[in-house]
């Protein structure tokens, strides 16, 4: 949205991914620049979480390239070209530079809202205790929870839960954060809060990549409109041109069944 | 009837030393072969998770062993049968300034293996428990399998795994009895010496059984506190009164669950 | 003519004593009872145990067999208690006898009634060589020594600890079972320094592996053995107690010792 760079943060290059005998995607390329922010729109079984969940190497892939801020991530090439994945270790360190929000939030239910967003930092980046709380607050209070700091997840509401979710991702400082479907699982009257929340991270320049079905939301925010359909990226560009003139029949009709 | 109270109450409330001994080695035998079994069964469930069959097969041989075996034989095999067979034997070892008897050190042993077995099917259900989503949670945050499992699967696991786990031991507790054959003098020994003195058999086994009776109730106390403590984040803000937890749906819990 | 009356004279005493000898079979006890029930541990060779083929052997068994015969082949059923259950057994009535290696003691006189047979001592076995150079009772300080949960010999090396202990020096390790087998089996695999039992049992063990055991301790405690009985079985208590006194008349129980080799054990 504001001040984007030429800084390629994500690319994927021509991912392959399959489940057994079943090819998911096929042959998907995206490239993400630092400040952009990139919705992916489509049917369902497109593969737009798939792939989403390939960049962060929650899932295999079977060929294709991912780097990361500049960095291959998570596979090394052998001598005939397949893939063989990373260390644990290292794609672990990887993962630190890109934050995730899952649809299901995956709030750690032991833990209260601070401690859930003061694990990371001090179990993985070894930041010292009172400034990872000091920082916590400070993300709680930037998603509008600063009163619910000692509540555990089950005594926050869906919406709630999910901005919880944002912040322990963002305090991880990490140069891109996913969105797998953010808004798919909570009650319509929920569903706000969390956009006004990414809408602010996306004003604030962060790079995104977020799977939604909210079309609102991928009007008003994004820079760019990426479509699937199928295991291919069949269409992309900014948003006005995808939601007003899109050429692609495929985009086209499913654009006429979901607004 | 024949039955001598006079003798039932000395018993019963006047322990002898013998008694005493008796008593305080089922305690400490329990403990220690549940914390052996414990560990065993923690490293056998997260072995038994890797996909490598060098490191999940031993574990499910190591299972279905101590699973197919009785107890009562496992306890005299490794004491008795190894010796006999020349391929071991427990001696006698000094620890902290104390002899520990052999027979003590392989009824330890024994208990714990064979109760390894149990609580590695016990948590690998409790691990099985954790939604699917934490680990990617973790994952996505950089954590390592080790931190993930330390941190965040293995503290909701247990939640999952302090009823059965709590269950383990008042089998435990009664199961030290079976150590008495080869020459443990627990409590069930002690009692036996006893009746072969004073041939007053019904009030001493009954002596003995209100003795476990005691142990394993004290136990289901100390249980239930566990079970409410480790669901903390479960409770809505304010917990229900101590009575109806006491004597509730948690009593009816106790009953049904021994 | 005085032969004659001699003879017939000496063949009626003859068969007076035969009816003599014959009296306890019509006591009322056992008039209609077919069978004997009689408990044992079957632990104490070579008075009661058991032969490869399961059967019971032993001095005491031969003994009760007699009894069961004399007293009008009654058939005789027995059932394996360990030694340690052997009197309460008897005091519930699940059997008529405890046929076993009893020693008369008065703590046991004061719950049942007790027919002797033979006398017998204690031993303590110790592995071929001596090791520990185990002579006395009182060589076994610091020791450990394996003994039947009930027996007398425990009783006897509780009262040794406590003479130890007075002494200053360390008692002794004992280490309790609820079969003699057990016991011996664990000496035989080290994992005791002696065995204390009956020198009957002792000598058995020593014959049968005489280049893997040996008596460290030779007999001492000379005590009355005999049959168990229920104090409120008076008549089959008499009738057991004629039956052995006629076996003595008649020289079969000189024979029975003899057979089993403890014929030093004869009562007086």
């Amino acid at each position: 949205m504001a001040h984007q760079s030429e800084e390629l943060i994500i690319e994927a290059l021509d991912i392959h991914k399959s489940f057994g005998a079943l090819q998911i995607l096929k042959g998907i390329s995206l490239q993400v620049r630092r400040g952009e922010v990139v919705v992916l729109i489509g049917a369902s079984g497109s593969g737009k979480t798939t792939f989403i969940r390939c960049i962060n190497l929650l899932e295999d892939i079977q060929a294709g390239r991912i780097r990361v801020n500049g960095r291959a991530m998570g596979y090394r090439e052998r001598s005939d070209g397949s893939l063989v994945r990373d260390s644990e270790r290292n794609i672990a360190r990887q993962r630190r530079d890109i934050g995730m929000v899952f649809q299901r939030f995956n709030l750690f239910p032991h833990m209260t809202a601070l401690e859930n967003i003061i694990e990371a930092p001090i179990q993985v980046l070894g930041t010292p205790r009172a400034e990872a709380l000091e920082q916590a607050r400070g993300l709680l209070a930037r998603v509008g929870l600063a009163d619910k700091a000692s509540h555990y997840p089950s005594m926050l509401s869906g919406g709630q839960q999910q901005r919880v979710a944002i912040a322990r991702a963002l305090a991880m400082k990490p140069q891109a954060m996913l969105f797998d479907e953010p808004t798919s699982a909570l009650d319509p009257e929920t569903v706000g809060e969390v956009l006004q929340v990414m809408k602010e991270l996306a004003e604030e320049g962060m790079t995104m990549v977020v799977v939604t079905h909210e079309m609102g939301f991928a009007r008003e925010v994004a820079d760019r409109v990426v479509v699937l359909d199928q295991g291919e990226l069949i269409e992309q560009g900014p948003p006005e041109q995808i939601f007003s003139h899109p050429s692609h029949p495929r985009t086209r009709a499913f654009l006429s069944r979901v607004l | 009837m024949n039955f001598n109270w006079d003798v039932f109450w000395q018993y019963l409330l006047q322990p002898s030393g013998v008694y005493l001994t008796g008593l305080w080695l089922t305690c400490l035998i329990s403990v220690l072969a549940m914390a052996l079994g414990c560990v065993l069964g923690l490293a056998a469930a997260l072995l038994r998770l890797s996909g490598n069959p060098l490191l999940h097969l031993p574990v499910r041989f190591y299972v279905w062993l101590m699973r197919g075996t009785p107890l009562l034989v496992q306890i005299v095999f490794l004491y008795t049968a190894l010796a006999a067979g020349g391929i071991f034997r427990f001696e006698d070892i000094e620890l902290f300034g104390l002899i520990v008897p052999g027979n003590i050190q392989a009824a330890i042993i024994a208990l714990g293996l064979n109760e390894g077995a149990y609580m590695a099917e016990i948590i690998r259900a409790g691990i099985g428990a954790v939604d699917k989503g934490q680990y990617e949670a973790g994952r996505s945050l950089g954590m390592g399998f080790a931190k993930l499992m330390r941190r965040i699967v293995l503290p909701q696991a247990f939640r999952v795994i302090v009823p059965p786990l709590g269950n383990e031991f008042n089998v435990m507790l009664k199961n030290t009895t079976l150590v008495s054959v080869i020459g443990v003098q627990e409590l069930l020994l002690s009692t036996q010496m006893i009746t072969s003195a004073t041939f007053r058999v019904f009030e001493l086994y009954l002596v003995v059984a209100l003795y476990f009776l005691t142990l394993t109730t004290l136990w289901g106390f100390f249980q239930r506190w566990l079970e409410v403590r480790f669901s903390q984040s479960d409770r809505p803000s304010t917990p229900p009164p101590a009575a109806s937890r006491m004597f509730g749906r948690s009593a009816l819990k106790l009953l049904r669950g021994r | 003519m005085h032969k004659h009356r001699a003879l017939l004279v000496a063949v009626s005493l003859g068969l007076c004593t035969q009816w003599a000898v014959a009296a306890p079979q019509v006591l009322e006890r056992l008039r209609n009872v077919d069978k004997l029930t009689y408990c044992s541990g079957m632990d104490s060779p070579p008075l009661v145990s058991f032969d490869e083929s399961q059967k019971p052997r032993g001095l005491t068994v031969d003994l009760g067999l007699e009894i069961a015969k004399r007293l009008g082949d009654k058939q005789v059923q027995w059932k394996v208690i360990p030694f340690s259950g052997l009197v309460p057994a008897l005091l519930a009535q699940q059997c008529d006898m405890i046929v076993d290696q009893l020693f008369d003691k008065p703590e046991r006189r004061q719950v049942i009634d007790i027919v002797n047979y033979m006398y017998s001592s204690q031993a303590v076995v110790v592995p071929k060589g001596n090791p520990k150079g185990i002579k006395t009772l009182d060589d076994l300080s610091a020791h450990k020594v394996a003994v039947l949960n009930g027996s007398t010999i425990k009783t006897l090396l509780d009262t040794q600890n406590d003479s130890l202990t007075k002494a200053g020096k360390p008692p002794m390790k004992l280490v309790v079972y609820n079969t003699d087998t057990d016991a011996f089996q664990a000496l035989r695999i080290s994992q005791v320094d002696a065995y204390g039992t009956t020198v009957e049992t002792a000598g058995y063990y020593a014959a049968m592996a005489p280049d893997l055991f040996q008596e460290g301790v030779p007999a001492f405690s000379r005590i009355l053995t005999g049959l168990g009985i229920r104090k409120d079985d008076p008549q089959l208590t008499a009738a057991v107690q004629q039956v052995i006194s006629d076996m003595r008349t008649d020289g079969s129980y000189v024979q029975l010792l003899n057979k089993w080799h403890v014929s030093s054990d004869t009562l007086d």
